[in-house]
């Protein structure tokens, strides 16, 4: 192959030809562009004319395209072309500054944004520097969301303490990093998030923002923070139209039910009240008009009907859903003169939450205000009897909706619609139940001041109630009286003030009451002799009932009967907050009278002191102990005499009772050991049995030890709380390069503000 | 040292001219006829080399480099250093 000699003379046509061909081919090379670039500066001879330097402005505009955009040489790129200009051109170089900061976003009109922004030339030159030393740091980014935090957050840092003036620029500086590494760590929701936050709260620009929704909107739908934001947005973009607002609304929340995932209660809850404050500040506004509230109903609906959709288990315990509507229905019905309007749509939000218990009580507190009309509380009785069957086999819900119904009735209906509600709910409930109701209306009705007509109500339900049941021990008269007394004795003033009654009426509630205490605060080793010897010193007690557990077990609160109701008054003074058994016991006045009269009938059941509980008794073996036939009935009559044996349902457990605590304490050691059976080998279990008074030391003595022990972690936790930081210290220094670039180029803005300053 | 030179320049044409596609016996021969200082051959090369439209951005700048010195300009990527 020949080669032609002047070939090797090479002209500048040759050469340019030559880089665009490589420009061509490697169009985002930045070191390419730059070689260009230089080349053009070289070409040009001395002089500072303007105009000799627009073939390079050329370039550097040409790459600008390609290079300004990149989101590692972007920086760099811009830093270059400041730099051109900063001798050349000062109206240039202020424009390239602004332009920095922005084209180096893949944003369409972001140079625009720039361009607007009235950034002052010193603040420029900060940033210039800034954002040169940080495409250095950005070099070292791999697509890792964390550290693409950790440096919007240094930058952000650096912003504090600057004046306000100067702050803007940093928060757009930090705006362009987030945005980059949200580009470039496309999954990474979490900065998107935060450039979303970023954007709302920092820069707080209504474009800035627009734009950065529209963007992650296509790019990340998955951001949660996005929605909300719309959501939230929409309302400042709406402005005054409600209409145009509330429509948009269930759009939105229709778009996040389609992008968003499922399980987060929390996010969804958070939609909901969100649009819900919306609709709700809404219907403050335009709440005067019927034609928008029925809009409202329709598209509010429908955002709880998506969430619904979207999320059931959640939504199905929420109540906020009912504020709104029934706060809209309620002024829908101030506002409207046919109520029948207000029932209707009334009835048409139970249909909608069918068994929320919440809507239909909202329901009936309308229907029974009076503001529906008189036929609407019939409407509000056929709701609850229908409620009451729908509910039926649900004991909250029933009572929950007895409750109500009472409660209504004792307030807003008459003396017959109250009978009848009790006998519809005598039919639905149990017999305790309605004691309860009859309780409760019998003071409402007191408060209106027609006790007698309750009264004979009552009795004439009782009546009823007595036939029914056949039943005659209780006589209806004593039950009535019972019931009289206990709600009288609520108010407990008046009960020691009225002794003249007590003599007349001996052993009757009254006076049993003026004569006895209520104690708490007991130890639970306080036996009724301890008790009776401790009141005995305020006069002659005359019974002590301790309040127990169905296993004998002191609950630690006692009623004291007095023998004369003027040692009531004593105890008060002498003995309120005095120590018995290492307890400062508390003393009120005593109610539950009836339960004392029951008990006091029974005999009170013997702790057995000196028992232990065997267990894992081989079949056949229990039976034998008393006798000592057996192998474990040896064992246990080693430990010493025993005065009687309870074999327990199952047949291989059983309460052994010795005849003193010495044996008991041998016994206990014998816990699983192994005793030899025929053939095989048995592991014994023995503890305290349960009520005996070892196993109430034992539990004691537990329970100090736990409260010990809680001590000493309390002690442990505080040095540990110191040492802490030092070994998030500690970790922090071993992080890899990364990190360590940043730590760099903080001393290097150290040394930068020193410069400065 | 020149005689064992030039076989290796032949020997690198001939596997150019049997492996057009492969980059790295283009980038050999360039490499070999640049140590030489024929720019003449070099340029043919890079020519060759390039027109296969897989040049990496490392060659070009070298090529433009070259290029550059020879037209006077300092091209070596110092001017923005300072």
């Amino acid at each position: 192959m020949k080669i032609k000699f002047e070939m090797i003379f090479t002209d500048l046509d040759y050469v340019r030809q030559l880089f665009e061909r490589a420009i061509c081919d490697q169009v985002l090379s930045f070191e390419l562009w730059k070689l260009y670039i230089e080349l053009e500066i070289s070409l040009v001879c001395d002089g500072n004319e303007d105009e000799k330097w627009n073939l390079c402005r050329k370039v550097f505009e040409r790459a600008s395209i390609y290079i300004g955009n990149h989101y590692v040489h972007g920086p760099s790129f811009w830093k270059l072309y400041s730099d051109f200009e900063s001798s050349r051109n000062n109206e240039r170089f202020a424009d390239i500054s602004k332009r920095m900061i922005f084209a180096a976003v893949p944003i369409e009109g972001r140079i625009q944004t720039g361009r607007e922004l009235n950034i002052k030339n010193s603040d420029v030159e900060y940033m210039e520097s800034l954002v040169a030393s940080l495409s250095s740091i950005e070099k070292n980014l791999e697509p890792k969301p964390k550290l693409w935090k950790q440096y919007a957050g240094f930058v952000l840092e650096n912003s504090k303490g600057k004046k306000s003036c100067k702050v803007f620029p940093y928060m757009l500086v930090v705006h362009t990093i987030l945005l980059r590494g949200a580009i470039s760590c496309e999954n990474s929701v979490e900065l998107w998030n935060l450039l979303l936050q970023h954007s709302k709260f920092q820069i707080m620009d209504t474009d800035i923002l627009s734009q950065v929704l529209s963007i992650v909107q296509k790019r990340c739908p998955k951001s949660s923070v996005l929605w909300t934001m719309l959501l939230l947005g929409a309302e400042t973009d709406c402005g005054n139209d409600a209409i145009k607002l509330i429509v948009q609304i269930p759009a939105i929340v229709e778009k996040a039910v389609v992008e968003l995932p499922i399980c987060q209660p929390d996010l969804w809850l958070g939609f909901l009240s969100q649009s819900c404050q919306v609709f709700h500040r809404f219907l403050n506004v335009y709440g005067m008009d019927v034609s928008v509230i029925n809009q409202l109903f329709e598209q509010y609906h429908r955002v709880s009907f998506l969430i619904q959709h979207k999320f059931p288990k959640w939504f199905a315990g929420q109540l906020q859903i009912t504020e709104l509507w029934t706060d809209a229905l309620w002024r829908l019905n101030c506002l409207s003169s046919d109520p029948s309007m207000a029932i209707r749509l009334w009835d048409d939000i139970v249909g909608r939450f069918p068994g929320n218990i919440q809507v239909v009580s909202k329901v009936l507190s309308f229907y029974y205000s009076g503001a529906a009309g008189s036929s609407a509380l019939d409407l509000g009785r056929q709701l609850l009897k229908k409620q009451l069957h729908n509910n039926e086999g649900n004991r909250v819900v029933t009572k929950e909706l007895s409750a109500f119904w009472l409660d209504l009735e004792s307030r807003f209906g008459d003396e017959e619609s109250l009978g009848k509600c009790l006998s519809h709910l005598y039919i639905i409930e149990t017999k305790s139940l309605i004691a309860e109701y009859r309780m409760e209306a019998g003071k409402r009705i007191r408060d209106k001041g027609a006790a007698e007509t309750l009264s004979k109500k009552r009795m004439k339900f009782d009546v009823q109630e007595v036939q029914e049941k056949s039943d005659p021990e209780i006589s209806m008269e004593d039950e009535i009286s019972n019931n009289l007394v206990i709600s009288n004795s609520s108010t407990g003033d008046e009960l020691s003030n009225n002794p003249a009654n007590s003599n007349n009426n001996m052993g009757s509630d009254d006076e049993l009451n003026a004569r006895s205490v209520f104690v708490v605060n007991l130890s639970y080793r306080s036996t009724k002799s301890d008790i009776s010897a401790h009141f005995s010193s305020c006069g002659a007690v005359d019974s002590v009932r301790l309040v127990c557990t169905k296993k004998g077990i002191s609950k630690g609160c006692a009623t004291v009967l007095f023998k004369e109701p003027a040692a009531v008054s004593v105890v008060y003074e002498k003995l309120q907050g005095k120590v018995l058994d290492g307890r400062s016991l508390e003393i009120r006045p005593a109610l539950k009278l009836d339960e004392l009269k029951q008990d006091e009938k029974k005999p009170e059941r013997q702790l057995p002191d000196h028992s232990v509980y065997v267990g894992k008794i081989p079949v056949g073996q229990a039976a034998t102990i008393l006798e000592g036939g057996g192998e474990f009935a040896v064992a246990l009559r080693k430990c010493g005499v025993i005065k009687s044996v309870h074999v327990l349902g199952n047949k291989i457990s059983a309460v052994v009772e010795f005849q003193d605590s010495m044996s008991v304490n041998q016994a206990l050691g014998l816990n699983q050991k192994l005793i030899r059976c025929g053939d095989e080998e048995f592991s014994i279990v023995v503890k305290p049995s349960k009520g005996s008074k070892m196993e109430a030391v034992l539990r004691e003595e537990k329970e100090a030890n736990e409260q010990a022990e809680i001590e000493v972690k309390e002690m442990i936790r505080k040095p540990n709380i110191a040492m802490k930081p030092r070994i998030l210290r500690g970790k922090k220094s071993t992080v890899d390069s990364p990190v360590d670039v940043t730590m760099k180029s903080n001393d290097y803005f150290k040394n930068l503000f020193l410069k400065k300053s | 040292m020149s005689s064992d030179d030039e076989v290796d320049v032949e020997g690198l044409r001939a596997n150019v001219r049997h492996n057009t596609q492969d980059a790295a016996c283009h980038l050999r021969l360039i490499d070999a006829l640049r140590n030489e200082g024929d720019l003449g051959e070099v340029r043919i090369a890079r020519e060759c080399f390039a027109s296969l439209g897989a040049m990496p951005a490392t060659s070009w700048i070298e090529w433009l480099g070259d290029e550059s010195r020879l037209i006077g300009v300092v091209g070596n990527g110092t001017l923005f250093e300072n």
